[in-house]
């Protein structure tokens, strides 16, 4: 019985579609890996947007109660700065969408990652400056 | 005679109890008590009002001869709501030719999900839009209203994850309590409020 072997552009072949594919797949690896790392920094913000809104309303309710120009000043530039981040982490929501072309996904991401960082930045800020005023106009 | 009589009786006797006991108990009121003219009551939803995707403003009042699942969604958020949006689907699927059941989403982002952007969101999810309300309204009202619906009995409003992303299915009862709840994002809860609503409805036929 004569078993044939396999002449060498079959093996060359095979090679080769192994290679393709091998690097398909740490190719897409390395962009999943990247996009779950963009996610994950919404994902650690985006559940504190529930309390941003709270911050807002409370500065807006001592707003109400305020005569001081200044105080009023400060207070309007808090909210603003607020309904900023939270516009901007909507805003990065409703324009998420990940290009299906392998080239254009790389750099996409990067830009993604710098524009929910800012986010972020923005979202704690915020909050935080929200929270001193807060503490600081709340009488007592 | 008389021996096989009481051996069919007593097997009887056996089968009727033993049944009895496999209706499922009433479903509890969840959340905490309201205080309605000095008196202590179950917790109730208050009254709402929104607009639906024709533009047209409806009540909680509308959905006083339905017992209903709501969520609360945006259509741009990324993580949580595709998953919440196909478990109440499943739902929705169990009580499609179900007069007695309906669904409402609200959206947390009113500015974005306007009523016309609403009613292509539903026609994408094939879904019928007098069945499964998706109501807009004013952002403050909505978050309030949260409050109002994820009250069940043991969550922490400022706990991480809290409001925005609890992503919980609710069933609320013809007049306003809510009776059960599960998570959108784990499918493995869906076929318990699937039954939940069963027995919910079971309570008003006996009634």
């Amino acid at each position: 019985m004569m078993v044939s072997k396999p002449n060498k552009a079959q093996s060359m072949k095979k090679l080769l579609i192994f290679i393709c594919l091998a690097s398909l797949f740490s190719a897409c690896r390395e962009k999943s890996t990247l996009e779950q790392e963009v996610i994950a920094v919404h994902d650690e913000v985006m559940p504190k947007l529930g309390e941003l809104n709270k911050d807002r309303r409370n500065l807006q309710e001592i707003l109400k109660n305020t005569t001081d120009e200044n105080v009023k000043a400060e207070l309007l530039q808090a909210i603003t700065a607020l309904e900023k981040a939270d516009d901007g982490m909507m805003d990065w929501m409703a324009d998420w969408k990940v290009p299906s072309n392998m080239e254009e996904q790389k750099p996409y991401l990067e830009k993604e990652m710098i524009r929910i960082k800012k986010v972020k930045t923005d979202m704690l800020e915020s909050m935080e400056n929200a929270k001193i005023l807060k503490e600081k106009y709340t009488t007592k | 005679m008389i021996r096989y009589s009481i051996v069919i009786i007593t097997a009887i006797s056996i089968f009727m109890v033993s049944c009895k006991e496999k209706t499922p108990p009433a479903l509890p009121k969840l959340g905490f008590k309201k205080i309605v003219d000095g008196e202590e009551v179950d917790h109730f939803v208050k009254d709402w009002s929104f607009m639906n995707t024709d533009s047209a403003i409806v009540t909680n009042k509308d959905l006083s001869d339905v017992v209903y699942v709501s969520d609360f969604f945006f259509r741009s958020c990324p993580t949580i709501c595709p998953k919440v949006a196909r478990e109440m689907k499943r739902v929705y699927k169990a009580y499609e030719d179900n007069p007695q059941v309906k669904f409402v989403s609200f959206t947390l982002d009113p500015k974005r999900d306007t009523p016309q952007k609403l009613k292509e969101y539903a026609a994408n999810l094939q879904v019928d839009t007098d069945k499964w309300w998706f109501l807009h309204g004013d952002k403050d009202e909505t978050f309030d209203l949260t409050s109002e619906y994820m009250q069940i009995g043991y969550e922490d409003e400022d706990a991480p994850g809290g409001l925005d992303h609890s992503g919980k299915l609710i069933l609320t009862d013809k007049e306003g309590h809510i009776r059960s709840f599960s998570e959108g994002t784990d499918p493995d809860e869906t076929p318990k409020l699937i039954k939940d609503i069963k027995t919910l409805l079971k309570e008003y036929e006996e009634k």
